[in-house]
């Protein structure tokens, strides 16, 4: 079992939100893929949280999103105070591999890249790094 | 009593022992009625001669003694006696006598006149009666006499001299004064003895020769400032003296001298003084011999009385001249008559300085600078001049002036303002193109005056500037706006020259104004146009970056849905045979479209890290490095590497860059490899002057000439077996040559290509 049960997916490409929701779904023992257009109605999800319980194990954000993008976003996120969130892991999730994009996340607390689109393959490799059983 | 009242009291009164005279009171003859014998003889005359004579006739004043108050006196005592009646008294008188020769003969008396009256009180006669007391007085004369010259031998023998006699021929010592004694350093007790014995020293001095001559030639010998050697305290010193040794004869007879009387004069003091004073004026002749001015003493009428050799030397003359030539005669002609005005001026007691030609007597014009001052002198005062050659100081002042005439002359003509300003950069000149521009006068411009000109937002920094430029003596530049006569800036690049003296002090300023208005407008519109360009290579890195990023997303869908797809029909793969082949085809397509997208961003990637930096680089150790990466490729065609770089060790270049080149270069190399023979590339290096070439050369499948040619174009690609989009050799020569150097290749179908690598060899600043 592993111990990925709840996925945030943080982008506006609806498409692509299908594909990797999709795909992460079926994932053993994943029982929640919550879906966000852009980093400010992700920010609302996680401070409407009540419970630690709901509080996503795995974010999966886009960086080029309308109104708040993933920048913003983890700007933001690495000043939200909120139960839990030691345990939650941040993914990048890009079509790019431009430094100019890349650099933007120092220093700030992600867990790590991941080349868009998102494949089986690249899940397997995911949970391996990330939430080994 | 009758015989006793006719006594005969004429011959009683003429022989009674005592000298009286009985005269008659009838001044101012006084007329002598009787004289006794004895003053008859006393005075040498007969009764005959004297009686019935004036006294004064019988004793007339001696002419020879006009200090003689017996006259005077006796005229007094008589006149006295007659009128009023009383005895007078004469003191000690000198009334000289006629001696019966027509001379007179000394004599001193003493007298008295006294008033004989009769019973009624008549005045009859006046008694005289006298005493010759001559002899007395010349007794008591001699005695003074001999004390006073007692006292001056005394004196004499007292005074600053060394006096003795000496006499025989063994010299002995007669006499000896004090300062003789102190000078043999002996008391009296020499006195007696022979000179050289009491004192032999003395012999050593040439005394004895010179007493010797002096004896027997009876020749006074004279000798100023005689050197003597003598100690005195211990120490040795030179004295000099002047010294008399004269003959004395005792009798005024003898012929032959007695002896020698000697005189020696101490006069060191005065010798001293005197050396001193001629050393003095020895040093004083010869600073002004040595000085380079000339120096002159010229008389009230023209005369040169002295000129020392610097001066001589310049009126081309000698010593022969002084006090014959009159100096007139070496001023320049049309100099003589201020010339003369001046020098009588200095006589009459004025210093003054001026300026004058001479002509030398061989020809030669000078300029000369006097400065003369009043000496006085015997013959009232004269011209005391030092004179300064000032020829050469006036020529150079000349060609200065000569040569900012030519310069103001050239300024006047060129297309730039000038100016020139003095040491302190206070502008006095301005050539006519400054005002023509400017619609200014001098006046206005003068000094400081060109901050009018001005921009407002522009004065206050240049005057900053120049003011340190001023101070610090070099060349400097500037650029500034200057108003034009019709109230327009137009901007100026201004440059200043410092003209220098042969110590580096400043002189004065020569500066241009160069009008660079269109330089400056051109400036700005390339700027302008500078920055358009920065744009556009911004909006096209940025277009490219969107367009990669944009074109990925949908790409990424698709890639992603056709995964999904192909998991959706993995089912149905038995009964629709192509639906797997469709699905692979999709994934090539998607690969490739991928890749192209991955070249535009390396390519914006490329652009934008051209500033990496160039470091040293190991060329063996980076090759080994990318070898290391490529080795499943190697493997997989079994390809033979040979590598041989030492003949150039390091290598200046960007790092990422080389081994991206090198990369390029050995994949390439792999990728088009002829498949009927095994792989072969040989890597090398060689050192040229001034780049390092590398070369990899392969036995692969070869280009022909013509795609040669095109060989660095982006997406161009000559083979289509293998995967590539065309941008790697076109981003390889844009990187060597973004380091100065070069690349080239040659290639023969079939057979092989080469690519050789021209890296600049000094590092590549910026």
């Amino acid at each position: 079992m592993n111990k990925l049960t709840n996925i945030l997916l943080v982008d506006d490409d609806p498409i692509a939100n299908y594909v990797n929701k999709t795909l992460l779904e079926k994932i053993d023992g994943v029982e929640q893929v919550t879906t966000a257009p852009n980093g400010k109605v992700a920010l609302q999800l996680l401070e409407q949280q009540t419970s630690p319980n709901n509080t996503p194990d795995l974010i999966l954000l886009d960086i080029n999103m309308p109104v708040m993008n993933g920048i913003e976003f983890m700007q933001a996120y690495k000043e939200l105070a909120i139960e839990g969130k030691e345990t939650i892991k941040v993914i990048i999730l890009t079509t790019s591999n431009h430094p100019r994009d890349l650099a933007c996340f120092t220093d700030l607390p992600i867990a790590g890249f991941l080349n868009k689109p998102l494949t089986s393959g690249k899940i397997s490799g995911l949970l391996d790094e990330h939430f080994p059983a | 009593m009758h015989q006793e009242q006719n006594l005969d009291f004429e011959s009683i009164f003429n022989t009674m022992p005592g000298s009286f005279l009985v005269l008659k009171p009838n001044a101012p003859q006084y007329t002598i009625l009787a004289i006794s014998d004895e003053l008859l003889h006393n005075t040498r005359m007969e009764r005959v001669e004297v009686v019935g004579k004036g006294v004064f006739e019988v004793y007339p004043e001696n002419p020879d003694a006009i200090t003689a108050t017996g006259p005077t006196s006796l005229r007094t005592s008589l006149k006295n006696a007659v009128e009023n009646r009383v005895l007078d008294q004469i003191p000690v008188v000198r009334y000289d006598v006629p001696d019966g020769s027509g001379g007179f003969e000394v004599r001193y008396w003493s007298a008295n006149s006294r008033p004989v009256t009769d019973s009624s009180g008549k005045l009859l006669y006046i008694l005289h009666t006298t005493q010759d007391i001559t002899d007395k007085i010349v007794a008591e004369t001699r005695v003074s006499d001999l004390r006073s010259i007692e006292k001056k031998y005394s004196l004499f023998l007292k005074a600053p001299l060394a006096v003795c006699i000496l006499t025989g021929p063994e010299n002995i010592i007669e006499l000896s004064n004090d300062d003789m004694l102190r000078f043999y350093n002996k008391s009296k007790d020499i006195i007696g003895q022979p000179l050289f014995e009491a004192i032999p020293e003395a012999k050593h001095q040439g005394f004895a020769e010179i007493l010797d001559q002096v004896r027997k030639t009876g020749q006074t010998f004279a000798y100023s400032e005689y050197p003597t050697k003598r100690v005195i305290d211990g120490n040795e010193a030179i004295y000099y003296y002047n010294i008399v040794c004269q003959p004395y004869y005792e009798n005024p007879f003898d012929k032959e001298p007695s002896g020698v009387f000697s005189i020696a004069h101490n006069v060191t003091e005065l010798v001293l003084a005197k050396k001193r004073v001629e050393e003095s004026e020895a040093r004083l002749q010869a600073i002004i011999e040595a000085t380079p001015e000339c120096i002159k003493i010229v008389s009230p009428d023209g005369l040169l009385n002295y000129m020392n050799k610097s001066g001589l030397h310049m009126i081309e003359g000698d010593e022969e001249l002084l006090g014959k030539v009159n100096v007139l005669d070496v001023i320049a002609p049309e100099h003589r008559t201020t010339w003369k005005k001046n020098h009588l001026r200095v006589c009459e007691g004025n210093n003054l300085s001026w300026e004058f030609d001479i002509i030398g007597l061989k020809g030669k014009r000078r300029r000369m600078e006097t400065h003369a001052v009043p000496l006085p002198g015997e013959n009232g005062r004269s011209q005391l001049a030092v004179t300064h050659d000032i020829t050469k100081r006036k020529e150079a002042e000349l060609a200065l002036r000569e040569s900012e005439e030519q310069f103001r002359t050239f300024a006047n003509n060129i297309e730039n303002l000038a100016w020139m300003a003095d040491p302190q950069g206070s502008i006095y000149w301005y050539n006519e193109r400054w005002f023509n521009y400017t619609g200014t006068s001098l006046e206005e411009m003068i000094g400081w005056g060109w901050e009018k000109v001005h921009h407002p937002d522009h004065v206050a920094s240049v005057v900053a500037f120049v003011s340190q430029a001023w101070k610090s003596g070099d060349n400097w530049e500037l650029t500034f706006p200057l108003r034009n006569a019709k109230g327009e800036y137009q901007w100026f690049l201004t440059r200043a020259y410092p003209v220098k003296d042969e110590q580096g002090n400043v002189l004065r300023w020569i500066g241009t104004n160069t009008n660079i208005n269109e330089q400056k407008k051109a400036e700005a519109s390339l700027e302008a146009k500078n920055m358009e360009l920065v744009r556009i290579n911004n909006d096209l890195d940025n277009f490219i970056y969107t367009a990669s990023h944009d074109l990925k997303a949908p790409i990424s869908n698709i890639e992603g849905l056709i995964g999904l797809l192909s998991e959706e029909l993995a089912g149905l793969d038995s009964q629709h045979a192509d639906i797997g082949h469709i699905i692979s085809l999709m994934e090539k397509s998607m690969d490739r479209f991928k890749r192209t997208i991955a070249s535009l961003t390396d390519l914006v990637k490329l652009q934008q890290e051209s500033a990496s930096p160039v470091t040293r680089l190991d060329l063996g150790e980076l090759i080994g490095e990318v070898l290391l990466d490529l080795e499943p490729h190697i493997k997989a065609s079994a390809a033979a590497i040979e590598v041989a770089v030492d003949a150039c060790t390091y290598i200046y270049f960007s790092e990422k860059n080389l081994r991206s080149v090198v990369l390029n270069l050995l994949s390439n190399a792999l990728k088009y490899a002829a498949a009927d023979r095994v792989p072969v590339i040989r890597i090398g290096c060689e050192e040229q002057p001034n780049y390092h070439v590398l070369t990899v050369k392969d036995n692969g499948l070869g280009l022909s000439l013509q795609s040669q040619k095109q060989l660095f174009t982006m997406f161009k690609r000559f083979h289509d077996h293998v995967e590539g989009t065309g941008i790697g050799l076109y981003m390889v020569k844009k990187m060597v040559e973004g380091s100065g150097g070069y690349i080239a290749v040659s290639s023969e179908e079939g057979a092989g290509t080469e690519f050789r690598v021209f890296i600049k060899k000094t590092p590549v600043k910026d």
